[in-house]
């Protein structure tokens, strides 16, 4: 027989390929061997192969390959991962082809596109993992959405509830304005930009005493007889959301500001001046404006002190009927046009170029918006520990073993 | 699913958790659509085949860590499918003469290779036991190209138009067999068709047992090292003295009896470095190159043609130039504040430094003596 002078993989591949398919050589049934298991972690059923999938299957058939030399029973099980939110986005677009809205399906019709956009186009990565030569047991292929899948999971999130594992609460997500969808902290992408430090002054008061802050010659007094203090900030279009001022109580500076009130401008809200160590005394003037609704750490200080929550954003970043003002137009606009606004009304001191980081979404490269949602959350207290006693006692190996210390972390809620 | 295997099967859902790094490109960068430095993996597996590629990525990812990818990794695996291709043309074109029976050099070739085959099995299942995979292919790839490719089957290989005894090409159709084998977790496309190209067969390499193997020859490792180690330092001997590899040798080695690595390698070493013959003697000839190869000392007499002329002025240019690199290394030495402020590990190296260049300028001397 001819030997051709080089290898030829297209072909080669295609031939050898369905060879074994045909042989039935992927398939496992249980029996007397001694069985070598791996289930694949399911890749996104709208996915298309990248080179990530391309190494860890690359891993994963390269094991299972040599277990079966080995003469150990092989089963390496598929599947797909329904993947709601990309899976939703690319229903949303078959349904804007064919002239459908969205809101104007019940939640069955959705379900029932989705399905048919699932049975039409998903799982072309599966197709693809054959292209590498992946051996697996293709008559076991699970989608996570099928239901007895979809039952399980109910199943557990009614046992989990019953069990108290689970709660709801306000928590400050990663929002992305563009996607309009929160984000994990791992798809925020930190990068230093050139912002304007703002320097904006507020009147003080008295818990008690009168003042009209829409008079501006009462203003004018106050800033003139030093009644004010002064923050610093590189979001000025949250000053409207303000609701305190904070100081550090080790402060000489701001000491005899005990059971003062400040006015945010332009809304005229007082709001308290507050006390706390968390300030950093050398950062800007040493006083924070304080923006529960978007601001982490702002956040933290609200709930410590009991302070209004006011959300002065819509989910796409223009402002909201709560900011008071500028209603419906973007953050960025409104960055500008409030240092405007407020250098009219008197109340800025000063602007320092300034170099900070800011988070972009990995998805849609807009600014993270800080914000407040309602989530769902489980208590991982009791329910993690079987799994971190596991990882720590080897009765779960990890490898490479440096990995005990990051599960650590990440099992144990007190790590 | 750890925890959910604990708490609704009372059990662990499985033994070993394999976690992998992420993919970047060769500066560091993550992967993505934005930047463009993300390639497609079915155009790559179009360009170097699957099996390419698959090595291609194994090559750099050690257990856990970041992956830096860059294509060439796949060129790399397309060239390794080639090597192993062009392997097996080689061996298929090989005459039979029947009537041949086994010389010395194959003997001890196939002696050789039955252990190191052991040997980096033992190595390549260690591996795998740790799942370290990459590591597993990078022992796999050296088995196959440094140790199969580039040493057994010079060895065994006949020269140029002469034929083959029918057992030396059972043996090491049989190799090659087992490497295939070997091989297939990571290369299962060109390992299939080789095997059936191998032999005319209705088994399949994927269902093939993994070769099984227990203990090997230490001693033979060892020689067989000894007698490589010869092998290269001679043709760097050739190469220093612009001499033709056609051109054979004389090669002799001072020592009372004859080295190991010479008992069993012998003929292997003639073969493969040309050499008309190794004499063994008890003292230092006349009129030859000096040739220190790991323990051996080895001589190799002028009688071929060397321009005298440029190997002096060679020699001699060599000579100013150790003779400079000592003269800064005694300045640094000579230094009192240097000396007294310098760790003692940093002195060490300088006084190495001193002792290896007064070494190198004897031995210059003494060759330009003989020349």
């Amino acid at each position: 027989m001819e030997i051709p002078k080089t290898f030829q993989p297209a072909q080669a591949e295609q031939r050898w390929y369905s060879h074994w398919l045909q042989k039935g050589y992927f398939r496992s049934v249980p029996d007397e061997r001694e069985p070598y298991t791996i289930v694949i972690p399911p890749p996104n059923v709208t996915g298309v192969l990248h080179m990530g999938h391309m190494l860890n299957n690359t891993l994963q058939d390269v094991m299972i390959r040599r277990a079966r030399m080995l003469g150990k029973n092989a089963c390496w099980v598929p599947g797909t991962d329904h993947a709601s939110i990309a899976t939703e986005a690319k229903v949303v677009q078959m349904l804007r082809e064919k002239g459908i809205r969205k809101a104007d399906l019940s939640r069955e019709e959705f379900l029932r596109y989705a399905w048919e956009w699932k049975e039409k186009y998903g799982g072309i990565i599966l197709e693809q993992l054959k292209k590498l030569g992946a051996s697996c047991d293709w008559d076991r292929t699970r989608f996570t959405m099928e239901e007895d899948l979809s039952e399980a999971v109910i199943d557990v999130f009614i046992d989990l509830h019953r069990k108290g594992y689970i709660y709801r609460g306000l928590r400050m997500v990663n929002w992305d304005p563009a996607g309009l969808t929160a984000i994990s902290d791992e798809e925020v992408i930190h990068k230093e930009v050139q912002s304007k430090l703002v320097y904006v002054r507020y009147v003080l008061v008295g818990p008690d005493e009168p003042f009209d802050a829409t008079d501006a010659t009462a203003v004018q007094r106050k800033f003139d007889a030093g009644e004010s203090i002064t923050i610093a900030t590189v979001r000025p279009e949250t000053i409207l959301g303000d609701t305190a001022v904070c100081v550090h109580p080790d402060d000489p500076r701001y000491a005899h500001l005990r059971g003062k009130q400040a006015i945010i401008p332009m809304v005229n809200r007082r709001v308290p001046v507050i006390f706390d160590d968390y300030i950093l005394m050398e950062f800007g003037t040493g006083a924070l404006k304080v923006t529960p609704a978007h601001d982490i750490n702002d956040y933290t200080l609200g709930t410590k002190h009991g302070l209004e929550v006011i959300d002065t954003l819509n989910a796409d970043g223009t402002m909201s009927e709560a900011a008071g003002h500028y209603v419906g137009e973007d953050r960025f606009v409104v960055r500008k046009r409030i240092v405007k606004d407020l250098d009219a009304l008197g109340h800025i001191v000063k602007v320092e170029d300034y170099t900070n980081k800011v988070g972009y979404s990995e998805r849609t490269d807009a600014v993270i918006e800080p914000r407040l949602s309602m989530q769902w959350f489980v208590r991982m207290k009791e329910f993690s520990k079987p799994a971190l006693d596991a990882v720590l006692n080897g009765e779960v190996k990890l490898h490479p073993e440096k990995f005990v210390n990051t599960s650590r972390t990440s099992l144990d809620p007190a790590g | 699913m750890i925890m959910a295997g604990y708490e609704y099967r009372g059990e662990r859902p499985f033994r070993n958790v394999y976690l992998t790094g992420i993919v970047r490109d060769k500066l560091g960068r993550k992967m993505s659509k934005s930047l463009g430095n993300s390639p497609d993996p079915l155009d790559l597996i179009a360009q170097y085949g699957a099996d390419g590629v698959r090595v291609g990525m194994l090559f750099s990812s050690p257990a856990g860590n970041d992956l830096l990818f860059d294509e060439s990794l796949c060129e790399q695996g397309r060239n390794f499918s080639n090597k192993i291709w062009n392997a097996f043309r080689l061996i298929k074109g090989w005459p039979v003469d029947e009537q041949a029976s086994m010389n010395e050099v194959n003997r001890s070739a196939i002696h050789w290779f039955e252990s190191r085959l052991s040997q980096a099995l033992e190595e390549i299942n260690d591996h795998y036991s740790k799942l370290r995979i990459s590591d597993a292919l990078m022992a796999t790839y050296k088995l196959v190209w440094d140790d199969f490719c580039a040493w057994y089957l010079e060895l065994i290989k006949p020269a140029y138009q002469q034929p083959i005894d029918p057992e030396s090409l059972k043996v090491t159709i049989d190799y090659f067999e087992q490497l295939l084998a070997i091989l297939h977790p990571f290369m299962p496309f060109i390992t299939e068709e080789l095997w059936h190209l191998l032999r005319e067969r209705n088994d399949d390499i994927i269902v093939s047992k993994w070769p099984n193997k227990a203990g090997y020859d230490s001693d033979s490792l060892n020689n067989f090292n000894a007698a490589s180690q010869l092998i290269a330092d001679i043709r760097a001997f050739r190469q220093s003295k612009s001499i033709s590899p056609k051109e054979s040798l004389r090669l002799i080695i001072r020592s009372e009896k004859t080295p190991a690595a010479i008992e069993q390698f012998g003929s292997a070493i003639t073969k493969l470095a040309n050499c008309e013959d190794i004499s063994i003697v008890d003292s230092k000839p006349a009129d030859a190159f000096a040739l220190l190869s790991g323990q051996l000392e080895c001589f190799i007499p002028m009688t071929m043609q060397v321009d005298k002329q440029a190997e002096r002025a060679k020699l001699e240019e060599e000579l100013k130039y150790t003779q400079g690199f000592l003269r800064s290394v005694m300045a640094k030495l000579g230094n009192e504040r240097f000396v007294s402020n310098a760790k003692p590990e940093v002195i060490a190296i300088e006084q190495k430094k001193k002792t290896d260049a007064e070494a190198k300028i004897r031995a210059i001397e003494e060759a330009l003596n003989t020349l």
